[in-house]
């Protein structure tokens, strides 16, 4: 017997018949509960979210997978870069090393030269200084002259004037000039005989030259009234202070023959160290300090000889 | 067939009575044949026939028309009679009276007498297949259901079921083959 005809047989099997009163009896346990279409339908919408709701989950979870996976490659991506970037870094780190260091060298002579040059700048600025001090200086001195000169001429008496006396004022002034020179020319001279007699040197004050002087009178100058009480004096009772001349002689001016040696502040008469008197007028000429000396100069600059 | 059952069915879910008996006219004498085949006497097979539909109007509401009506109703009595089996422990046997009088009170193709004998023999070693290969073979044999419809009832593949139908046919072959050798030796 093949398969077949066993198919056969089988599907041919006799069906066994039901009781007759069964279809009554299952007729009558018919009971039937009414469904609610609503819930059907509201159960029907919300199927398919819960039916793809675990495929959906997974596609989530694929995808937020595949997002980490992205940012890590890339940021895998950036750090292989830098890891590149700073082997090749290292690589010339010696030769940057040198480079540094000759550059802070470069940059430790750049600040000393900026510094020489703050300095020399400063040392500039402290000679114009030390210039305009010395100008002023002798500006002072001069005001000074002039000032004991004014002063003088306040403590002179004030000469009655009468009409067509000015030129016998004149004369009479004129004469006094030529006498102060006069007396300075003495001074000059008994200095050099002075120093004749004490090795070269000059005296260091007016009173020692007593035996070179003739007269304390010569110490007096004729237009400085307010000494003229002096002139009555002995060498041994006049003293420094009492003299019209300002005596600025040091021992050793005999080999600074351009020197000033003494002063007349009245008349501006100027005994230099060779025993000459010169006469000037202080608009034009100008008394400069020079090696702890004072000499003569023009307002211009240029030496007075 | 299908699509009238699918709209009685749908006017017995609205609570029609009449379209509920319809189904129960329809449906109750094969599923009576299923069961009494399986369970083995009247009484058994007309309890869990009445069990099944009463099942079935209670779970009219979860149908969901995914598979057709009669297959979603022999899913039910399948399950009855599993229920059934498992209480009960064991299924009785056919007698061989009791397939000589189905074969005598229904119509069947074979005439000669010889192969009505070997068809009852057949049905007998049908019920000594094991129960997987048994349901298969009921269902898809005697209940004329398809492959498709039969995986569906016993929640297997499709390929499952020509699998064991194939294992069932291979068993029953060789009991015919093991049958005919035997008067020949004995004439010999």
């Amino acid at each position: 017997m093949n398969d077949t005809t066993i198919e056969n047989i089988l599907f041919h099997a006799p069906r066994p018949v039901a009781p007759p009163d069964l279809l009554r009896r299952l007729q009558a346990e018919i009971t039937l509960r009414r469904t609610e279409p609503a819930p059907q339908k509201a159960r029907d919408l919300r199927s398919p979210f819960r039916r793809w709701f675990p495929a959906l989950a997974f596609c989530v979870l694929l995808v937020s997978c595949a997002i980490m996976i992205a940012v890590q490659g890339n940021w895998t991506t950036n750090l292989k870069r830098q890891n590149e970037t700073l082997r090749a870094t290292t690589a010339n780190l010696p030769q940057l090393r040198e480079q540094h260091t000759a550059w802070e060298q470069d940059r430790a002579q750049q600040d000393e030269l900026d510094q020489l040059r703050k300095d020399n700048q400063e040392l500039q600025q402290l000679k114009a200084e030390a210039a305009r001090l010395q100008k002023m200086a002798a500006d002072t001195h001069r005001l000074q002259n002039e000032n004991q000169q004014l002063t003088a001429k306040l403590n002179a008496p004030t000469p009655t004037t009468a009409p067509g006396q000015n030129f016998f004022d004149e004369a009479q002034q004129q004469a006094e000039r030529i006498q102060c020179v006069n007396n300075l020319k003495q001074i000059g001279l008994a200095m050099r005989i002075w120093a004749g007699d004490n090795n070269g040197k000059y005296p260091t004050s007016l009173v020692v030259m007593s035996n070179e002087l003739s007269t304390v009178k010569i110490l007096i100058c004729p237009s400085d009234k307010g000494r003229a009480d002096y002139k009555s004096l002995t060498f041994g009772e006049f003293q420094d202070n009492m003299t019209s001349y300002q005596y600025l002689a040091q021992p050793d001016d005999e080999t600074h023959p351009d020197c000033i040696t003494a002063i007349c502040p009245i008349h501006h008469n100027y005994l230099l160290a060779d025993g000459s008197v010169q006469q000037i007028n202080p608009e034009k000429i100008r008394e400069v300090k020079k090696d702890g000396r004072l000499y003569l100069e023009r307002i211009d600059g240029t030496p007075f000889r | 067939m299908s699509d009238a059952a699918e709209t009685l069915c749908q006017r017995a879910r609205k609570g029609d009575l009449s379209a509920a008996s319809e189904l129960v006219t329809a449906f109750y004498q094969q599923i009576y044949a299923y069961l009494r085949r399986l369970s083995g006497n009247d009484d058994d097979a007309a309890d869990l026939t009445q069990k099944t539909f009463t099942r079935t109007w209670q779970s009219l509401g979860s149908y969901q028309h995914r598979s057709k009506f009669s297959t979603w109703l022999h899913g039910i009595a399948y399950h009855v009679y599993l229920d059934w089996r498992r209480k009960r422990n064991l299924g009785d046997p056919q007698t061989d009276e009791w397939w000589e009088t189905q074969a005598a009170n229904s119509p069947t193709p074979f005439e000669n007498t010889v192969e009505r004998e070997s068809a009852h023999q057949l049905y007998r070693w049908v019920d000594e297949l094991d129960d997987e290969k048994k349901q298969a073979v009921h269902l898809h044999y005697y209940q004329n259901l398809p492959l498709s419809e039969t995986a569906e009832v016993l929640g297997v593949a499709v390929s499952t079921v020509k699998y064991r139908l194939r294992e069932a046919l291979t068993f029953l072959r060789s009991r015919t083959t093991a049958a005919n050798s035997i008067p020949e030796r004995k004439t010999s």
